[in-house]
Protein backbone atom coordinates (compact mmCIF):
# COMPACT_ATOMS: atom_id res chain seq x y z
CA UNK A 1 0.00 0.00 0.00
CA UNK A 2 1.46 3.58 -1.04
CA UNK A 3 1.83 5.53 1.60
CA UNK A 4 0.56 9.31 1.13
CA UNK A 5 2.86 12.03 3.35
CA UNK A 6 2.51 15.12 2.62
CA UNK A 7 5.18 17.94 3.42
CA UNK A 8 4.83 22.20 3.75
CA UNK A 9 6.53 23.01 0.30
CA UNK A 10 9.70 24.72 1.97
CA UNK A 11 13.34 24.87 0.72
CA UNK A 12 14.46 22.27 3.52
CA UNK A 13 11.61 19.74 2.59
CA UNK A 14 12.22 20.08 -0.88
CA UNK A 15 16.03 19.18 -0.66
CA UNK A 16 16.03 16.65 2.13
CA UNK A 17 12.18 15.20 1.56
CA UNK A 18 11.47 15.85 -1.91
CA UNK A 19 9.33 12.88 -2.79
CA UNK A 20 7.22 14.12 0.02
CA UNK A 21 7.25 17.71 -1.00
CA UNK A 22 6.68 17.27 -4.71
CA UNK A 23 2.95 15.72 -3.97
CA UNK A 24 2.06 19.11 -2.11
CA UNK A 25 3.78 21.46 -5.10
CA UNK A 26 2.41 19.35 -7.60
CA UNK A 27 -0.87 20.87 -6.13
CA UNK A 28 0.01 24.26 -6.39
CA UNK A 29 1.70 24.66 -9.96
CA UNK A 30 3.52 27.30 -8.89
CA UNK A 31 5.56 27.87 -12.75
CA UNK A 32 7.10 31.36 -12.10
CA UNK A 33 8.96 30.01 -8.96
CA UNK A 34 10.16 26.76 -11.02
CA UNK A 35 11.92 29.17 -13.41
CA UNK A 36 13.34 31.10 -10.99
CA UNK A 37 14.90 27.91 -9.47
CA UNK A 38 16.01 26.36 -12.69
CA UNK A 39 17.62 29.52 -13.70
CA UNK A 40 19.17 29.68 -10.02
CA UNK A 41 20.13 26.27 -10.67
CA UNK A 42 21.55 26.48 -13.93
CA UNK A 43 23.64 29.37 -12.62
CA UNK A 44 25.27 27.61 -9.77
CA UNK A 45 26.41 24.97 -12.19
CA UNK A 46 27.91 27.60 -14.88
CA UNK A 47 29.34 28.92 -11.16
CA UNK A 48 30.55 25.62 -10.54
CA UNK A 49 32.47 24.59 -13.46
CA UNK A 50 33.98 28.51 -13.08
CA UNK A 51 32.87 29.40 -16.47
CA UNK A 52 31.10 32.53 -15.06
CA UNK A 53 31.36 35.13 -18.13
CA UNK A 54 29.09 37.82 -18.98
CA UNK A 55 28.29 35.92 -22.30
CA UNK A 56 26.78 33.07 -20.56
CA UNK A 57 23.60 35.59 -20.05
CA UNK A 58 23.03 34.52 -23.66
CA UNK A 59 22.66 31.13 -22.61
CA UNK A 60 19.33 32.00 -21.24
CA UNK A 61 17.03 30.80 -23.91
CA UNK A 62 18.82 27.84 -24.54
CA UNK A 63 18.46 26.47 -20.52
CA UNK A 64 14.64 27.22 -21.55
CA UNK A 65 14.95 25.11 -24.47
CA UNK A 66 17.11 22.55 -23.17
CA UNK A 67 14.22 22.10 -20.69
CA UNK A 68 11.45 21.78 -22.84
CA UNK A 69 13.32 19.78 -25.30
CA UNK A 70 14.44 17.64 -21.96
CA UNK A 71 11.08 17.20 -20.52
CA UNK A 72 9.35 16.21 -24.19
CA UNK A 73 11.46 13.74 -24.62
CA UNK A 74 11.07 12.23 -21.49
CA UNK A 75 7.57 12.53 -21.22
CA UNK A 76 7.19 10.60 -25.20
CA UNK A 77 9.38 7.80 -23.49
CA UNK A 78 7.38 7.59 -20.23
CA UNK A 79 4.43 7.32 -21.96
CA UNK A 80 5.37 4.80 -24.61
CA UNK A 81 6.17 2.88 -22.23
CA UNK A 82 3.13 2.63 -20.53
CA UNK A 83 3.35 6.12 -17.71
CA UNK A 84 -0.09 7.99 -17.25
CA UNK A 85 0.62 11.22 -16.11
CA UNK A 86 1.00 14.62 -17.85
CA UNK A 87 4.03 16.69 -18.83
CA UNK A 88 2.75 19.99 -17.33
CA UNK A 89 3.55 18.12 -13.76
CA UNK A 90 6.66 16.87 -15.30
CA UNK A 91 7.97 20.39 -16.43
CA UNK A 92 7.20 21.07 -13.20
CA UNK A 93 8.93 19.20 -11.21
CA UNK A 94 12.05 19.12 -13.35
CA UNK A 95 13.18 22.15 -11.87
CA UNK A 96 13.38 20.69 -8.68
CA UNK A 97 14.76 17.72 -9.88
CA UNK A 98 17.82 20.30 -10.77
CA UNK A 99 18.17 21.59 -6.72
CA UNK A 100 21.39 19.46 -6.12
CA UNK A 101 22.83 22.09 -8.51
CA UNK A 102 22.45 24.27 -5.63
CA UNK A 103 25.41 22.58 -4.47
CA UNK A 104 28.06 23.41 -6.45
CA UNK A 105 29.21 26.47 -4.96
CA UNK A 106 29.32 25.06 -1.39
CA UNK A 107 31.46 22.24 -2.78
CA UNK A 108 34.01 24.53 -4.43
CA UNK A 109 34.00 26.54 -1.45
CA UNK A 110 34.02 23.28 1.24
CA UNK A 111 36.86 22.08 -1.55
CA UNK A 112 38.76 25.20 -0.82
CA UNK A 113 38.90 25.11 2.87
CA UNK A 114 39.49 21.47 3.70
CA UNK A 115 42.82 22.36 0.92
CA UNK A 116 41.44 20.16 -1.42
CA UNK A 117 42.15 19.61 -5.36
CA UNK A 118 40.78 19.23 -8.37
CA UNK A 119 39.90 14.99 -7.75
CA UNK A 120 37.98 16.00 -4.32
CA UNK A 121 35.47 18.80 -6.27
CA UNK A 122 35.22 16.10 -9.18
CA UNK A 123 34.11 13.70 -6.63
CA UNK A 124 31.59 16.17 -5.11
CA UNK A 125 30.55 16.66 -8.68
CA UNK A 126 29.42 13.76 -9.57
CA UNK A 127 28.03 13.12 -6.60
CA UNK A 128 25.62 15.73 -7.32
CA UNK A 129 25.21 14.83 -10.95
CA UNK A 130 24.08 11.52 -9.07
CA UNK A 131 21.59 13.06 -6.86
CA UNK A 132 20.06 15.37 -9.90
CA UNK A 133 19.74 11.63 -11.82
CA UNK A 134 17.57 9.79 -8.40
CA UNK A 135 15.54 12.72 -7.91
CA UNK A 136 14.72 12.57 -12.05
CA UNK A 137 14.54 9.43 -11.12
CA UNK A 138 12.08 9.80 -8.55
CA UNK A 139 9.85 12.91 -10.77
CA UNK A 140 9.19 10.32 -13.39
CA UNK A 141 8.14 7.68 -10.97
CA UNK A 142 6.27 10.06 -9.48
CA UNK A 143 4.16 12.07 -12.13
CA UNK A 144 3.78 8.19 -14.65
CA UNK A 145 3.17 6.17 -11.84
CA UNK A 146 6.05 3.65 -13.07
CA UNK A 147 8.15 1.84 -11.15
CA UNK A 148 11.86 2.53 -9.94
CA UNK A 149 13.56 0.51 -12.60
CA UNK A 150 11.11 1.50 -15.95
CA UNK A 151 11.58 4.90 -14.79
CA UNK A 152 15.02 4.71 -14.59
CA UNK A 153 15.03 2.80 -18.19
CA UNK A 154 13.25 5.67 -18.96
CA UNK A 155 15.71 8.18 -17.95
CA UNK A 156 18.44 6.16 -19.58
CA UNK A 157 16.94 5.08 -23.00
CA UNK A 158 16.52 8.62 -25.17
CA UNK A 159 21.08 9.34 -24.31
CA UNK A 160 21.30 5.69 -25.30
CA UNK A 161 19.31 5.94 -28.55
CA UNK A 162 20.95 9.13 -29.24
CA UNK A 163 24.47 7.85 -29.06
CA UNK A 164 24.08 5.08 -30.81
CA UNK A 165 22.76 6.74 -33.93
CA UNK A 166 25.65 9.00 -33.33
CA UNK A 167 28.23 6.07 -33.47
CA UNK A 168 25.91 4.48 -36.49
CA UNK A 169 26.36 8.03 -38.34
CA UNK A 170 29.86 8.00 -37.92
CA UNK A 171 29.84 4.85 -38.93
CA UNK A 172 28.27 4.87 -42.11
CA UNK A 173 30.11 8.21 -42.88
CA UNK A 174 33.42 6.33 -42.48
CA UNK A 175 32.62 3.58 -44.83
CA UNK A 176 31.03 6.01 -47.54
CA UNK A 177 34.36 8.01 -47.16
CA UNK A 178 36.55 4.80 -47.70
CA UNK A 179 34.31 3.81 -50.48
CA UNK A 180 34.74 7.13 -51.98
CA UNK B 1 7.64 29.59 12.76
CA UNK B 2 8.24 26.46 12.29
CA UNK B 3 11.89 24.33 12.37
CA UNK B 4 11.78 23.50 9.06
CA UNK B 5 10.72 26.94 7.70
CA UNK B 6 13.91 28.61 10.33
CA UNK B 7 16.23 25.72 8.56
CA UNK B 8 14.84 26.74 4.93
CA UNK B 9 15.97 30.61 5.42
CA UNK B 10 19.36 29.19 6.70
CA UNK B 11 19.73 26.51 3.84
CA UNK B 12 18.68 29.54 1.45
CA UNK B 13 21.14 32.09 2.86
CA UNK B 14 23.92 29.88 2.78
CA UNK B 15 23.93 28.37 -0.43
CA UNK B 16 23.65 32.13 -1.45
CA UNK B 17 26.53 33.33 0.55
CA UNK B 18 28.27 30.43 -0.82
CA UNK B 19 27.58 31.45 -4.47
CA UNK B 20 28.39 34.54 -3.80
CA UNK B 21 31.94 33.91 -2.03
CA UNK B 22 32.42 31.20 -5.11
CA UNK B 23 31.77 34.02 -7.93
CA UNK B 24 33.89 36.63 -5.60
CA UNK B 25 37.18 33.34 -5.32
CA UNK B 26 36.63 32.81 -9.17
CA UNK B 27 36.94 37.08 -10.32
CA UNK B 28 39.22 37.69 -7.89
CA UNK B 29 41.60 35.19 -8.79
CA UNK B 30 40.77 35.84 -12.82
CA UNK B 31 41.14 39.67 -11.31
CA UNK B 32 44.60 39.01 -9.76
CA UNK B 33 45.84 37.54 -12.96
CA UNK B 34 45.02 40.10 -15.05
CA UNK B 35 46.41 42.90 -12.82
CA UNK B 36 49.70 40.97 -12.71
CA UNK B 37 50.47 40.02 -16.24
CA UNK B 38 50.38 42.21 -19.22
CA UNK B 39 48.62 41.66 -22.07
CA UNK B 40 49.81 40.42 -25.63
CA UNK B 41 47.43 39.93 -28.28
CA UNK B 42 47.65 37.20 -30.89
CA UNK B 43 45.68 37.71 -34.59
CA UNK B 44 45.76 34.97 -37.19
CA UNK B 45 45.89 35.93 -40.72
CA UNK B 46 45.61 33.04 -42.58
CA UNK B 47 45.13 32.05 -46.42
CA UNK B 48 43.92 34.48 -48.75
CA UNK B 49 43.30 37.51 -47.62
CA UNK B 50 39.91 39.18 -48.39
CA UNK B 51 36.86 41.12 -47.71
CA UNK B 52 34.43 38.27 -47.34
CA UNK B 53 31.72 38.48 -49.79
CA UNK B 54 29.07 38.20 -47.32
CA UNK B 55 28.72 40.44 -44.29
CA UNK B 56 27.09 38.33 -41.28
CA UNK B 57 28.09 35.04 -39.98
CA UNK B 58 26.75 32.97 -37.44
CA UNK B 59 29.85 32.50 -35.90
CA UNK B 60 31.04 36.47 -36.11
CA UNK B 61 33.12 37.92 -39.39
CA UNK B 62 34.99 36.29 -41.74
CA UNK B 63 38.56 37.52 -43.91
CA UNK B 64 39.87 40.85 -43.51
CA UNK B 65 36.69 42.26 -41.55
CA UNK B 66 37.48 39.59 -38.62
CA UNK B 67 41.23 40.28 -38.74
CA UNK B 68 40.13 44.45 -38.29
CA UNK B 69 37.68 43.68 -35.83
CA UNK B 70 40.11 41.34 -33.55
CA UNK B 71 42.84 44.55 -34.23
CA UNK B 72 40.50 47.14 -32.77
CA UNK B 73 39.27 45.03 -30.17
CA UNK B 74 42.55 44.58 -29.24
CA UNK B 75 43.56 47.92 -29.03
CA UNK B 76 40.53 48.74 -26.78
CA UNK B 77 41.56 46.28 -24.52
CA UNK B 78 44.64 47.63 -23.73
CA UNK B 79 46.87 45.64 -24.95
CA UNK B 80 50.54 46.45 -23.87
CA UNK B 81 51.78 44.51 -28.07
CA UNK B 82 50.21 42.44 -30.77
CA UNK B 83 51.78 39.58 -32.42
CA UNK B 84 50.29 38.98 -35.87
CA UNK B 85 50.80 35.13 -37.32
CA UNK B 86 50.90 35.83 -40.93
CA UNK B 87 50.70 32.87 -43.00
CA UNK B 88 49.51 33.72 -46.23
CA UNK B 89 50.14 34.02 -50.04
CA UNK B 90 48.96 37.47 -50.31
CA UNK B 91 44.87 38.66 -51.20
CA UNK B 92 43.34 41.74 -52.50
CA UNK B 93 44.86 44.70 -52.15
CA UNK B 94 41.76 46.43 -50.23
CA UNK B 95 41.21 43.97 -47.87
CA UNK B 96 45.04 44.02 -47.17
CA UNK B 97 45.14 47.81 -47.06
CA UNK B 98 41.99 47.53 -44.40
CA UNK B 99 44.48 46.02 -42.05
CA UNK B 100 47.50 47.78 -42.72
CA UNK B 101 45.62 51.02 -41.69
CA UNK B 102 44.10 49.13 -38.06
CA UNK B 103 48.10 48.45 -37.48
CA UNK B 104 48.53 51.75 -38.27
CA UNK B 105 46.10 52.80 -35.50
CA UNK B 106 48.26 50.43 -33.29
CA UNK B 107 51.12 51.62 -33.45
CA UNK B 108 49.89 55.72 -33.30
CA UNK B 109 48.55 54.50 -29.60
CA UNK B 110 52.56 53.38 -29.06
CA UNK B 111 51.44 49.69 -29.17
CA UNK B 112 54.56 47.19 -30.91
CA UNK B 113 53.19 45.64 -33.33
CA UNK B 114 55.17 42.09 -34.65
CA UNK B 115 54.76 39.85 -37.73
CA UNK B 116 55.69 36.38 -37.16
CA UNK B 117 55.68 34.26 -40.42
CA UNK B 118 55.17 30.52 -41.17
CA UNK B 119 55.34 28.73 -43.93
CA UNK B 120 54.51 31.32 -46.12
CA UNK B 121 54.03 35.59 -45.79
CA UNK B 122 53.63 36.75 -49.39
CA UNK B 123 52.48 39.77 -51.51
CA UNK B 124 49.67 40.28 -50.01
CA UNK B 125 50.81 38.94 -46.43
CA UNK B 126 54.48 40.72 -46.78
CA UNK B 127 52.51 44.05 -47.40
CA UNK B 128 50.37 43.47 -44.24
CA UNK B 129 53.95 42.46 -42.34
CA UNK B 130 55.69 45.20 -43.43
CA UNK B 131 54.10 47.79 -41.87
CA UNK B 132 54.57 45.92 -38.18
CA UNK B 133 57.59 47.19 -36.29
CA UNK B 134 59.51 43.79 -36.62
CA UNK B 135 59.02 40.57 -38.84
CA UNK B 136 60.11 37.60 -37.26
CA UNK B 137 60.40 34.45 -39.92
CA UNK B 138 61.57 31.36 -40.56
CA UNK B 139 64.60 30.46 -42.34
CA UNK B 140 62.50 28.53 -44.67
CA UNK B 141 59.51 30.89 -44.59
CA UNK B 142 58.68 32.04 -48.88
CA UNK B 143 58.21 35.66 -48.34
CA UNK B 144 58.28 38.65 -50.67
CA UNK B 145 56.76 38.66 -54.08
CA UNK B 146 56.35 42.40 -54.11
CA UNK B 147 54.15 43.17 -56.83
CA UNK B 148 50.70 43.34 -58.04
CA UNK B 149 48.84 41.76 -61.09
CA UNK B 150 46.13 41.34 -62.94
CA UNK B 151 45.02 38.70 -65.27
CA UNK B 152 42.07 37.85 -67.64
CA UNK B 153 41.63 35.31 -70.22
CA UNK B 154 40.07 35.86 -73.72
CA UNK B 155 37.97 32.82 -74.76
CA UNK B 156 36.81 34.45 -78.15
CA UNK B 157 38.13 32.35 -80.54
CA UNK B 158 37.29 29.40 -78.62
CA UNK B 159 33.78 30.62 -78.35
CA UNK B 160 34.01 31.30 -82.14
CA UNK B 161 34.56 27.36 -82.45
CA UNK B 162 31.28 26.35 -80.69
CA UNK B 163 29.22 28.39 -82.43
CA UNK B 164 28.67 30.86 -79.54
CA UNK B 165 28.91 34.67 -80.46
CA UNK B 166 28.43 36.86 -77.21
CA UNK B 167 26.50 40.57 -77.09
CA UNK B 168 27.24 43.17 -74.93
CA UNK B 169 25.25 46.24 -74.64
CA UNK B 170 27.51 48.50 -72.94
CA UNK B 171 27.11 52.18 -71.34
CA UNK B 172 30.92 53.16 -71.67
CA UNK B 173 33.10 51.85 -74.17
CA UNK B 174 35.62 50.61 -71.15
CA UNK B 175 32.79 48.76 -69.57
CA UNK B 176 33.32 45.25 -70.60
CA UNK B 177 37.48 45.79 -70.36
CA UNK B 178 39.11 42.67 -69.55
CA UNK B 179 36.02 40.05 -70.57
CA UNK B 180 36.60 37.09 -71.33
CA UNK B 181 34.36 37.51 -74.61
CA UNK B 182 37.06 39.28 -76.41
CA UNK B 183 40.82 40.68 -76.43
CA UNK B 184 41.94 43.74 -74.65
CA UNK B 185 42.47 47.02 -76.72
CA UNK B 186 45.90 48.35 -76.64
CA UNK B 187 44.11 51.68 -74.95
CA UNK B 188 42.56 49.50 -72.56
CA UNK B 189 45.61 47.67 -72.00
CA UNK B 190 47.13 50.88 -71.23
CA UNK B 191 44.28 51.65 -68.59
CA UNK B 192 44.90 48.35 -66.97
CA UNK B 193 48.74 48.44 -66.82
CA UNK B 194 48.27 52.36 -65.62
CA UNK B 195 46.33 50.63 -62.68
CA UNK B 196 48.68 48.03 -62.24
CA UNK B 197 50.96 50.37 -61.93
CA UNK B 198 49.35 52.59 -59.55
CA UNK B 199 48.57 50.06 -57.24
CA UNK B 200 52.16 48.91 -57.43
CA UNK B 201 53.57 52.23 -56.18
CA UNK B 202 51.12 52.17 -53.14
CA UNK B 203 52.49 48.95 -52.45
CA UNK B 204 55.97 50.15 -52.98
CA UNK B 205 55.69 53.40 -51.01
CA UNK B 206 53.68 51.25 -48.12
CA UNK B 207 57.07 49.10 -47.65
CA UNK B 208 59.14 51.48 -48.31
CA UNK B 209 57.75 53.27 -44.91
CA UNK B 210 57.37 50.65 -43.31
CA UNK B 211 60.99 49.07 -43.53
CA UNK B 212 62.66 52.59 -44.14
CA UNK B 213 63.93 51.35 -47.31
CA UNK B 214 64.33 54.20 -50.07
CA UNK B 215 62.21 53.29 -52.70
CA UNK B 216 65.45 53.35 -55.47
CA UNK B 217 67.13 50.34 -53.08
CA UNK B 218 63.64 48.72 -52.75
CA UNK B 219 62.46 48.14 -56.66
CA UNK B 220 65.07 45.76 -57.84
CA UNK B 221 63.99 43.26 -54.49
CA UNK B 222 60.15 44.21 -55.94
CA UNK B 223 59.93 42.57 -59.17
CA UNK B 224 57.83 40.14 -58.00
CA UNK B 225 60.22 37.38 -56.47
CA UNK B 226 59.93 35.83 -54.08
CA UNK B 227 63.02 34.96 -50.78
CA UNK B 228 63.35 32.74 -47.97
CA UNK B 229 63.54 33.71 -44.67
CA UNK B 230 67.07 34.00 -44.29
CA UNK B 231 67.63 35.88 -48.21
CA UNK B 232 64.70 38.11 -47.02
CA UNK B 233 66.95 39.13 -43.68
CA UNK B 234 69.99 39.72 -45.95
CA UNK B 235 67.62 42.55 -48.16
CA UNK B 236 66.82 43.93 -44.49
CA UNK B 237 63.19 42.75 -45.64
CA UNK B 238 62.80 41.43 -42.17
CA UNK B 239 64.62 41.17 -38.85
CA UNK B 240 64.67 38.19 -37.13
CA UNK B 241 64.76 34.46 -37.92
CA UNK B 242 63.00 32.51 -35.15
CA UNK B 243 59.34 31.34 -34.35
CA UNK B 244 56.26 32.54 -32.53
CA UNK B 245 57.68 32.17 -29.19
CA UNK B 246 60.56 34.12 -30.38
CA UNK B 247 57.85 36.53 -32.17
CA UNK B 248 55.97 36.56 -28.50
CA UNK B 249 59.40 37.64 -26.99
CA UNK B 250 60.42 40.45 -29.48
CA UNK B 251 56.96 41.88 -28.67
CA UNK B 252 57.67 41.35 -24.89
CA UNK B 253 61.21 43.76 -25.72
CA UNK B 254 59.64 46.24 -27.63
CA UNK B 255 56.73 46.82 -24.65
CA UNK B 256 59.19 46.85 -22.19
CA UNK B 257 57.64 44.05 -20.41
CA UNK B 258 59.21 41.78 -18.27
CA UNK B 259 58.44 38.64 -16.72
CA UNK B 260 54.87 36.77 -17.67
CA UNK B 261 52.73 37.87 -20.32
CA UNK B 262 48.76 36.98 -20.44
CA UNK B 263 47.98 35.96 -24.16
CA UNK B 264 45.06 36.88 -25.47
CA UNK B 265 44.00 35.17 -28.99
CA UNK B 266 40.62 35.66 -29.22
CA UNK B 267 39.04 39.30 -28.17
CA UNK B 268 35.50 38.52 -29.80
CA UNK B 269 33.14 37.92 -26.98
CA UNK B 270 31.02 35.48 -28.77
CA UNK B 271 33.75 33.22 -29.60
CA UNK B 272 35.28 33.30 -25.91
CA UNK B 273 31.19 32.12 -25.02
CA UNK B 274 31.16 29.43 -27.62
CA UNK B 275 34.75 28.81 -26.59
CA UNK B 276 33.27 27.65 -22.98
CA UNK B 277 32.13 24.22 -24.48
CA UNK B 278 34.79 22.77 -26.36
CA UNK B 279 37.52 24.39 -23.45
CA UNK B 280 37.20 21.36 -21.15
CA UNK B 281 40.93 21.39 -20.34
CA UNK B 282 40.77 25.17 -19.77
CA UNK B 283 37.78 24.84 -17.56
CA UNK B 284 39.69 21.85 -15.53
CA UNK B 285 43.33 24.30 -15.23
CA UNK B 286 40.99 26.84 -14.38
CA UNK B 287 39.71 25.10 -11.59
CA UNK B 288 42.61 23.66 -10.39
CA UNK B 289 43.80 27.23 -10.04
CA UNK B 290 41.15 28.58 -7.89
CA UNK B 291 41.66 25.48 -5.88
Amino acid sequence: MMEFVYKEPNFYNVVFYPSATWKSLLGQRNFFKAIALYFFCQFSQIIGLSIFHREIFLMLPLFFINWILTVSIYHFTARAVGGGGDILSLFYLWAFTEIPLLFFPPAIIFTKMVGGGVVLLFLFFVCIYLWCFFLKIKAVQQVYYLSSLVAFLVLIFPPLILSFITAFSFLIYGVSFILW
Amino acid sequence: MNRERVLSYVLIFLLLFCAVSSVYLIRSKERGARIAKPKIGVVNIYGTISVPSRTTYIFGLRGSDRVVQQLRDLRRMNVRAVVLRINSPGGTLGACQEIVEEIKKLKEEKIPVVASCGDIAASGGYYIASVCDKIVLNPGTITGSIGVLMGTSNFEELLKKIGIEPEVIKSGKYKDMGSIYRALSDEERKLLQELVDETYNQFLKTVSEGRKIPVEELLPLAQGQIFTGEQAIKYKLADKIGNLNTSLEVAKKLAGIKGEVQIIENPMPLERFLGIFYDGAEVLAKLSEIL
